[in-house]
Order: structure tokens, then C-alpha cells, then sequence
């Protein structure tokens, strides 16, 4: 995030790159965090179906919201590469060694989470819930 | 490495179709809420692996045109993300909503009530 503070952040080719990579992924993101919130909020009216509802949606909040700060991050360095580049002598920042180390396991770390959280959602729909007190079942 | 995610997501989004149509019963007034879920959503990861494998196996070697060949394939490919984002939206929102209306008090075969 320090690269996100410094350079990359100003520039106006990491704006345009980041609305037209990141933007799209940004509403669903916001969908699992409602969804989050909003299981969050009715647990007692789910019942049974709730831990499993809301272990879901965070597991979706955690892939989406990451993957999309790791992207915004991602971009600032190839900014930071681009003006690297431009001047005499290249050389590897941490920023790049830290990138090349990480973007595969965290890739597949944050797809394990979506489907993880997929499959926990999906089986929140069938979870038979607490029947209503009062109610004869 | 992108088949990884929505190989095995079009597989849940299908497995929850087919619950909701063998459970529709018990899962009552949510059955229809998780049949447009699951079915928007096993559209979008459909639609994104038809296209992804599309643009994956796109040869220009040779073309006459490759410069606008490639432009058409990014800006087709920008649209297509944005329909499979709204269809995403709408797949997630439709699948909130039936885990929030979710099975038939009563009627569900796990019950918190010990006396049955």
C-alpha cells in the first residue's frame, strides 16, 4: 500500500488503467459486503442457515475486496515500472520482488476463497432454518 | 488459471439448480428466487468460459487486418465483462434473497428443535 500513497497513486494512466481493469469487479464486491451485512443483521431469522450464510458472504467480501486492492496495488507498480523504464538504468524495486513472489499464490488463494464462499452461500439456501417460536410446525 | 475459478463455480451454480428444482417443494416461495439465481449465474460463468475459451484459441497469425482484428476483440471483450458484471450483481442479489427467504419453517430436514 506505501506504493499506492507515493507514486502510482497521482498518475493519470493508474486511474484510467484501474476504472477499466478494477471498476467492473467493484459492484459485485460491494453486493458480498451488503450480503454480509445483511445476513449479519437477520441471523436470529435464519436460524440454523445463518453461521453458514455468513461464513459464505465473508468468504465472497474477502476474494472480491482483495483481489481488488491487490490489483489497485499490482497497477501502482507497473506505474512505477513504466517511469523506471523511461529513465537510463532499470532496476528491480522490493515492490516487483514482493509482486513476482506473491501474485500466483494469492491468485489461487483468492479463487479458493470465492468458490469456498460460493458453495457455503449455496448451501445456505437449503439449510432448514429455526421454526418461529409460537408457530405450530 | 481462470478455468480454475469458473470451471468449478459453474459446477456449484449447476449442483444449486438442480437442488432447487429437486427441493422446490420444501424450499417453498424461495425455490424461484434460487431458480433465477442459480440460473443467471450459471449463465454469466457459462457465458465467461464460452468467451474466454473463445478469445484464448483467437489465431492472428497471418491476418490481413490483426491491428482492428485485436481492437474488436478488446472493446467486444470490455463489453462482454460489463454484461457478465451486471449478471454477477443480479445473480448474487436474487441469491441474498433466497437465503434470506430461504426454506419452509418446519418443513426442513435439519431442525434446531430437539422434540421434533
Amino acid at each position: 500500500m506505501i506504493a499506492l500513497t507515493t507514486g502510482g497513486l497521482m498518475s493519470a494512466v493508474f486511474w484510467s488503467e484501474a476504472a477499466r481493469l478494477m471498476w467492473p469487479r467493484v459492484p459485485v464486491a460491494l453486493v458480498f459486503v451488503v450480503g454480509l451485512l445483511v445476513t449479519i443483521a437477520l441471523r436470529r431469522r435464519l436460524g440454523a442457515g445463518a453461521r453458514v450464510a455468513i461464513g459464505g458472504f465473508a468468504l465472497l467480501a474477502l476474494a472480491g475486496l482483495g483481489r481488488i486492492g491487490w490489483g489497485l496495488w499490482t497497477l501502482s507498480l507497473w506505474d512505477e515500472l513504466v517511469e523506471m523504464t523511461s529513465e537510463s538504468e532499470p532496476r528491480q524495486s522490493a515492490g516487483m520482488e514482493i509482486y513476482h513472489f506473491l501474485n500466483g499464490p494469492l491468485d489461487l488463494a483468492f479463487k479458493i476463497l470465492y468458490l469456498v464462499g460460493l458453495a457455503c452461500v449455496t448451501a445456505a439456501v437449503f439449510v432448514g432454518r429455526k421454526p418461529r417460536a409460537g408457530r405450530p410446525s | 488459471m481462470t478455468y480454475l475459478q469458473l470451471v468449478p463455480a459453474l459446477c456449484i451454480s449447476l449442483v444449486g439448480l438442480v437442488l432447487a428444482c429437486v427441493f422446490r417443494h420444501r424450499l417453498g416461495r424461495a425455490a424461484w428466487l434460487a431458480f433465477a439465481a442459480f440460473g443467471v449465474l450459471a449463465a454469466v460463468y457459462g457465458g465467461s468460459l464460452i468467451w474466454l475459451h473463445h478469445f484464448l484459441s483467437v489465431n492472428l497469425f497471418g491476418h490481413a487486418n490483426a491491428d482492428e482484428e485485436v481492437l474488436r476483440l478488446t472493446a467486444l471483450s470490455n463489453r462482454l465483462h460489463w454484461w457478465f458484471a451486471t449478471g454477477s450483481v443480479v445473480g448474487f442479489a436474487l441469491l441474498i434473497a433466497a437465503v434470506l427467504t430461504g426454506p419452509r419453517a418446519g418443513t426442513a430436514g435439519r431442525t434446531d428443535d430437539p422434540t421434533g
